[in-house]
């Protein structure tokens, strides 16, 4: 996995974590059963709110990491700016519980993660797809790796024909 | 007060009717709310998004860093400084890469043009929802004025592109100070206007107040943003909390309002414009010299690159600009856009693609609103409500 | 909202405040009259096009042309279009040249800003109609020619106005 989590933990926050270099969010590592735990434990520091919810997938490494980050407004000083939450899943079957009963905010991101990646978010109310048509994207997944979007060629050959448009 | 206007239902099924808003096109995107009513107060309310989702997060896997500015500004091309300044502030982290002073300054007038430019075309789309069309042509009319700032300033009315990670794409065109500050002086006459004609309408007034209430809890647990959230008594400002390009060096308000309906929600922007021409009144008067790209970048220029750079004021696209390289690793940024908080999240694993760009959108976490705030309200009340968030469905669907 | 201590910072209102306590009656007669009076003299900034057309700002990302005898075919301009909207081609044995397809592309003015020999450059025009789709793409030679404005408009200059917001003035105004 692509990510270099140096430095210490050395906000006022008490949670453990490392904050990253490029741009101070404090990253907080954690599992799918230990998920709520951390997402109250966030939430009771003032951690009031979901900016965003999604995942990145590693084909290469069999895993799918969940990624939430967390913000809350009028913080204490000293308190970072930023939570990233990140748990990593199988990429076979992928189930979270879900956080709407934590955070509101979450309602629409954890619905757009579904149709997506295909992560189950266990507990959700109305887990649906939200942007993309449910039919046609009943068993894609767009934003997994192995959905490819292929990119033009810069060569012309012979017309613009199917180019067209 | 405010709560008054939310009236209690109780659900009776066989009394319950569906009705679909949209898919339309209400001057802003297309967009489809899915209502359930009781007579004509609202129970159930469901917003049914994505009719203009492109899967933008993907498009931007498959091309090179800076080839994904065209694409991000087309979530909201009426506020594109804004909506792509995030990404490249991303990439900047990434590099460990900061814009000369010059360069920051220049970000900050156009975002703050676009800005204005933003506000104003919500309010007009606003101002048709509540059926005022007056309103609506006064402020699109002075929105022109904005863009052809914008426009004297990046090249193009709307779709600026205008950045590269470490600066922008061109200097201030002469005479651009001159004409800026006319069109601030004749803007601040118009608004003393709105305010006659708009604001303190008695109309508009009681088509407004107390409609639409979000309190100051509910705001954040729903994690709205922008205007909106300030106008529920949250200080939350990315300007101030997380400072980016020249703000922290400007001297302006960010106006708090605490009555989280959809009055002081129009106010909260109306205000939000004058403090956006005291910035740009700032900026053009403060830009320090200097030049408007990375010097890391700057070095690598050929002599025709330099050439035009001196003689044009145009910064061209360096090789090394394109093909880009971040360091393995993430970083987020976020930019306070006209309808709130931009979040990007990129991922890098050292090639000249990115590996995954996540981007939320603020109309997208505003969206919620339309679930969670219009039950318990009219039918009647529907367009005042959506007119005040603000919403632009391509942004929030992206 | 006097105070000018520096920084941005927030700054708590109330609606009631804001709002004052001018009573109804008033407030309809205040907006009655502006209205009145901006019948009287209106504040339009409506341009009659097509038959008028304002002069392009400088440095405007119009259309592009492409100067053949500076072209090194490097095929950089075709690599960064974004909307893929320029394609090479080959013009002769080892000649590489770029074509447009004006149905896709966005002005974004990268292919301008990447060429290392300035082979590429914008023209200020930017609305021309084309009668069907196929003449949107463009070939070598057209690409190579400046398009020129149809000859009926009459061109406008944009002036940034103190009491107007915009005004117009005609460009050689006979
Ligand atoms: S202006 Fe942009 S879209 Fe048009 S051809 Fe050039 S690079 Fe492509
Ligand atoms: S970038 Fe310039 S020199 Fe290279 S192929 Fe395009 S027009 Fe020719």
């Amino acid at each position: 996995m692509a990510e270099e989590t140096e430095g210490k933990n050395e906000t006022k926050l008490p949670l453990e974590g490392s904050l990253r270099k490029s741009d101070q969010a404090l990253v907080v590592k954690t599992t799918p059963p230990e998920l709520l735990e951390t997402a109250n434990k966030l939430k009771e520091q003032g951690y009031t709110t979901v900016v965003s919810l999604s995942a990145v997938d590693y084909p290469k490494d069999g895993k799918m990491t969940l990624i939430v980050h967390v913000t809350g407004y009028e913080l204490p000083p000293g308190y970072p700016k930023m939570v990233e939450i990140q748990v990593d899943l199988p990429r076979e079957n992928p189930r979270v519980p879900s956080l709407i009963n934590v955070w509101t905010s979450v309602d629409f991101q954890e619905r757009e993660a579904y149709e997506m990646f295909g992560i189950t978010f266990e507990g959700h109310p109305d887990l649906r797809h939200i942007l993309l048509d449910p039919e046609e994207f009943k068993d894609l997944r767009p934003l997994r790796k192995d959905f490819v979007v292929k990119e033009e060629n810069i060569m012309l050959k012979e017309n613009w024909g199917d180019y067209r448009g | 007060m405010s709560q008054q206007s939310q009236i209690l239902t109780r659900r009776i099924d066989k009394d319950i009717l569906e009705v679909f808003i949209g898919p339309q096109h209400p001057g802003s995107g297309h967009m489809r709310i899915i209502l359930r009513v009781d007579g004509d107060i609202i129970v159930e309310a469901e917003p049914d998004i994505g009719f203009v989702h492109r899967t933008m997060e993907k498009l931007a896997e498959g091309r090179e860093w800076v080839k994904n500015q065209p694409l991000f500004e087309r979530m909201a091309i009426l506020d594109a400084a804004n909506c792509t300044l995030g990404y490249i502030m991303a990439i900047e982290k990434l590099l460990g890469i900061e814009p000369p002073p010059r360069a920051k300054y220049i970000r900050t007038i156009l975002a703050e043009l676009n800005r204005i430019a933003s506000h104003l075309y919500g309010m007009g789309i606003f101002a048709i929802l509540l059926g005022h069309s007056t309103m609506y042509m006064w402020f699109f009319g002075d929105r022109e004025v904005f863009v052809e700032l914008a426009e004297r300033l990046t090249g193009q009315r709307l779709t600026h592109s205008f950045f590269w990670p470490g600066g922008v794409r061109r200097d201030l065109p002469s005479g651009f100070k001159d004409e800026l500050e006319k069109g601030i002086k004749y803007f601040e006459k118009r608004l003393k206007e709105y305010e006659v004609m708009f604001l303190k309408n008695p109309v508009i007034r009681s088509r407004l107040e107390g409609v639409g209430y979000i309190s100051r809890q509910k705001a954040a647990e729903l994690g709205i943003v922008g205007p909106n959230i300030r106008a529920s008594g949250i200080r939350h400002d990315v300007r101030i909390e997380e400072p980016y390009a020249a703000y922290p060096e400007l001297d302006f308000e960010v106006p708090i309002y605490k009555e989280g309906d959809a009055l002081a929600r129009t106010l909260q922007r109306v205000d939000e414009l004058r403090e956006s021409l005291k910035i740009l009144k700032q900026a053009v008067n403060r830009i320090p010299e200097g030049p408007i790209l990375h010097e890391k970048y700057l070095k690598m220029f050929t002599k025709v690159l330099k050439d035009v750079l001196e003689t044009e004021k145009r910064v061209k696209l360096a090789p090394a600009l394109f093909n880009l390289r971040p360091p393995k690793g993430e970083a987020y940024a976020r930019v306070e856009a006209g309808r709130g908080e931009y979040f990007y999240y990129v991922v890098s694993d050292g090639q000249n693609k990115p590996y995954r760009v996540r981007v939320v959108s603020p109309s997208f976490r505003n969206s919620i609103v339309f679930k969670y705030v219009l039950p318990g309200h009219r039918v009647a009340d529907l367009p005042a409500i959506y007119g005040s968030i603000d919403y632009f469905p391509p942004e929030a669907d992206r | 909202m006097a105070e000018t201590s520096a920084g941005p910072r927030y700054s708590e209102r109330n609606v009631e405040e804001r709002m004052g306590l001018l009573d109804k009656a008033k407030m309809h007669a205040k907006a009655l009259s502006l209205g009145m009076l901006r019948l009287a003299r209106p504040q339009r900034i409506t341009l009659r096009y097509p038959l008028e057309r304002p002069v392009l700002s400088e440095g405007y990302r119009g259309m592009i042309v492409l100067n053949n005898d500076k072209c090194i075919g490097c095929s950089l301009c075709a690599r960064v279009c974004p909307a893929a909207a320029m394609k090479m081609f080959n013009a002769a044995p080892k000649k590489l040249r770029p074509v447009i397809n004006y149905e896709r592309c966005i002005f974004c003015g990268y292919c301008v800003d990447i060429c290392p020999v300035e082979a590429l450059y914008h023209v200020p025009v930017h609305d021309l109609v084309f009668e069907n789709r196929d003449d949107m793409v463009f070939d070598l030679e057209t690409f190579t020619k400046e398009p020129e404005e149809p000859e009926h408009v009459r061109k406008v200059r944009v002036v940034i106005d103190e009491e107007k917001g915009l005004r117009y003035v005609p460009v050689n105004s006979e």
